[in-house]
């Protein structure tokens, strides 16, 4: 038994890519990209305030147009916050669910936990309706908790169902059986919100439409703890998941609990992509890239290097796409998963023609 | 099986033969059959002695000869999946029931055959309902788009099925076998998005008789409530939609009268949240035009840009900066999404005074019913009057509120406010 464990984990070895440390010095480039993109932020927006009114509503000096004090400081650095929250969360989500599952492919949305988080959401709308809205608002401790509740029980659901079944099937069967799960989700979804009426339709709708612009102060209360829970625990987990990346039986020899580590695992993602998706929506091909291209920037698969670099790296993409939705344009809104597929979809095409297990795979 | 005998196939040819065409002698259009059977047909009377021809309208236009009309409608379609865009132009013959259908040549050669006065209506729209009703003549009506009418009769006679639901222009394409199956004689269809624009010409293939309906698509609140006078013409009930309609113009421009020389305008706003950080406000539609007449000053108007009668959206941010000092807010479609903070809110002037109305007076929220998509634009009257009566209550002393009124901020939307506009 000894050698055959010795002789598995030697295989494994090679694959196992410690961090660069010619490379550390990416950690200040990201916190410096990390402030740069938040400051555009706060100054960039449909409405044009000149630099020295930023500045000022920043170090609370008097201001020329007082909605600038507004514009900056309740829906600009809300929305900034959260998705520099959302971005770091769901990169960290991603990271814990692409090792757990040994799935290059796998994250929230993947994974179909967006889905459940969208199924639970729907499924306290049409509640709301049903019962009557009182008996909900009732029980809410905070604003929007019975929201956060149904998307944290619906992403839990679909992890649970996730993982047992990834016990039994390979890589891709769990990526078509997450997608069918996702498309199960949606039709139940939609033949739920059929039967409500039409205000708990447009709110579902409008919870639909993913984006970080719906967060505000009074959400935070209850998204920051989620989140930094979740990413303490996950920075906590680097060393356990790194003994992950060379095979389970790697770990139990260096004394782990696997089930222990797995439960705290998926635990960690639930507090990241739950919260995250509940009060801004679905969104989508964060949690999936971030991973891919931290690892690709630090050239490393060494979580104690990862995990900071998906939360850096996460913030600094999910604030530039929400950046590029909010900018000046004159026609319409974007939409933040439209600008997130845009770069999203290019790097999933990349991690299926590099992953040769998924380059081959053939019917 | 394998041993048929062509005397067989020929006996089962000639049976299929005849149960073919007897099928398509079953289906043929009523104003097909007896085409021949006009005896008390007078070509030189004239059949409609009441007209009507649309002051405002100019979406629908109608010509009149003896036994029949030729109404064109007209409008720019656009999908709803981001399809594109294509102008629809139609042209329908109405024939007086008993005549003969003129010879359909020319500009004529593709226009549709509609009988009149219809007697089986289906319509796939709110307003549809009310354009009929309020012609009176609602008792002819064996379809609707669904069950949410805000009139509790025919509400519970969808749901009893004495009305079929054929289902709403804006969700879905109408179900084509319920209007065979409850032989409408005439299809009113509400068409505003060009990915349902190819049921149009399936209904009419099936013989529906199917009148296309633009009435969204006008710049003007008259011009929609004219498109009354285009309901009637399926009935002969012209001079009932010449009575109705000139009681809404003369209201109209009588307050139009009254307001326009005013001393000062206060400014306004018209606009709902939608979520996140989106409003939908209105700054060159129907309710920028109610603004306008009723006295005030939107600060938000902009009669430059196309006409968007569903409104335009705007940033959160924008609406502060172009909307915090307004003197009023008509907060709009107030069931759409919770408002935001009040950090937020509290930086418009209007929302700190309290100076807020709606307009969903007339909601029964939990069946969907929210009277302002059906009775609202067959009667603009009672709108103008409306916002002139909560901005100047002294103008008109003997209206009473009929689509808005005052918006209380205790008011939860879109949750707790369903019971306090019950009933």
């Amino acid at each position: 038994m000894e050698s055959t464990l010795a002789t598995s984990v030697s295989a494994a070895k090679p694959k196992y890519k410690l961090a660069s440390h010619s490379r550390l010095f990416l950690f200040p480039i990201l916190i410096i990209g990390v402030l740069a993109v938040f400051l555009l932020e706060l100054g960039i927006g449909s409405v044009s305030i000149p630099v020295s009114g930023i500045v000022g509503v920043l170090f609370g000096q008097e201001v020329a147009d007082i909605t600038w004090q507004t514009i900056i400081l309740e829906l600009r650095l809300p929305r900034t916050l959260a998705a520099m929250i959302g971005g770091a969360a769901l990169g960290a989500a991603g990271l814990q669910l692409q090792t757990l599952f040994k799935n290059p492919l796998a994250g929230p949305w993947a994974l179909g936990l967006t889905a459940g988080a969208q199924l639970g959401v729907a499924l306290v709308v049409t509640a709301a309706a049903v019962i009557g809205s009182s008996f909900l608002e009732n029980i809410e401790i905070l604003s929007n908790l019975s929201i956060v509740a149904g998307a944290m029980l619906g992403c839990l659901l679909v992890l649970l169902i996730m993982v047992t079944v990834s016990r039994y099937v390979s890589t891709i069967t769990l990526l078509i059986f997450g997608l069918m799960l996702g498309y199960l989700a949606q039709g139940l979804i939609s033949v739920v919100l059929h039967f409500t009426n039409q205000s708990q339709g447009k709110i579902y709708a409008g919870w639909n439409d993913g984006s970080f612009a719906g967060v505000y102060w009074e959400h935070f209360p209850v998204l920051v703890p989620m989140v930094v829970i979740g990413l303490i625990g996950g920075w906590l987990m680097a060393k356990p998941l790194n003994a992950f990346l060379l095979g389970e039986n790697y770990a139990r020899s260096l004394g782990m609990s696997v089930k222990r580590t797995r439960l705290i695992t998926l635990g960690c993602a639930v507090l990241l992509a739950g919260p995250v998706t509940a009060y801004c929506g679905p969104v989508l091909f964060l949690g999936l890239i971030i991973p891919h291209l931290s690892r690709g920037l630090f050239n490393t698969s060494d979580h104690k290097v990862l995990m900071p670099a998906v939360m850096l790296l996460g913030a600094i993409i999910a604030m530039a796409a929400d950046l590029f939705v909010h900018l000046p344009w004159e026609k319409h809104f974007l939409h933040l998963n439209a600008v997130n597929a845009l770069i999203g979809a290019p790097v999933v095409m990349w991690v299926i023609l590099k992953n040769k297990k998924m380059r081959g795979f053939e019917l | 099986m394998a041993t048929q005998t062509p005397q067989f196939r020929i006996l089962f040819t000639r049976i299929m033969g005849l149960l073919i065409v007897s099928l398509m002698n079953a289906c043929g259009s009523p104003s097909q059959k007896g085409e021949d059977s006009y005896e008390s047909y007078d070509a030189e009377k004239d059949y409609f002695e009441q007209k009507v021809t649309p002051a405002y309208a100019q979406n629908f236009k109608v010509s009149y000869h003896k036994h029949y009309k030729v109404v064109r409608t007209n409008a720019e379609l656009s999908s709803w999946e981001g399809g594109g865009n294509e102008v629809k132009e139609d042209v329908m013959v109405l024939v007086q029931r008993g005549t003969p259908v003129p010879e359909l040549t020319g500009a004529l050669a593709d226009a549709t055959v509609i009988t009149i006065p219809a007697e089986r209506v289906a319509v796939n729209i709110e307003n549809g309902e009310n354009y009929i009703a309020e012609l009176g003549l609602f008792d002819r009506v064996v379809a609707v788009g669904g069950a949410i009418s805000y009139d509790d009769s025919v509400r519970s006679r969808v749901i009893s099925g004495d009305l079929a639901q054929i289902g709403y222009s804006w969700h879905q394409p109408a179900n084509l076998e319920l209007l065979l199956e409850r032989k409408a004689d005439l299809f009113l269809m509400n068409l505003s998005n060009l990915d349902f624009a190819s049921t149009l010409d399936k209904s009419r293939q099936l013989r529906i008789p199917t009148a296309s309906v633009f009435e969204w698509a006008e710049k003007s609140y008259l011009a929609r409530a004219e498109w009354i006078k285009y309901y009637s013409l399926f009935f002969n009930a012209e001079a009932a939609a010449n009575e109705k309609f000139e009681q809404v113009a003369s209201s109209v421009e009588s307050i139009k009268a009254q307001m326009a020389d005013l001393p000062e305008r206060p400014s306004m706003i018209w606009g709902y949240y939608a979520g996140k950080d989106r409003w939908i406000v209105h700054r060159n539609s129907v309710e920028a035009q109610f603004m306008r007449d009723a006295g005030v000053h939107n600060l938000l108007e902009d009669f430059t840009r196309p006409t968007r009668n569903s409104g335009d959206p705007i940033s959160s941010e924008a609406l502060l900066s172009l909307g915090h000092e307004a003197n009023y807010w008509m907060i709009g479609d107030v069931h759409s999404a919770a408002l935001p903070s009040d950090n937020y809110m509290n930086r418009f002037d209007a929302w700190r005074s309290g100076r807020l109305f709606h307009n969903m007076k007339r909601s029964k929220p939990q069946v969907n019913a929210f009277d302002w998509y059906g009775r609202g634009a067959v009667r603009p009257d009672l709108i103008l009057a409306d916002l002139v009566k909560l901005l100047y209550p002294d103008q008109l002393p003997e209206h009473e509120l009929h689509f808005m009124e005052h918006f209380d901020k205790q008011m939860t939307f879109p949750l707790d406010v369903n019971e306090s506009l019950y009933n």
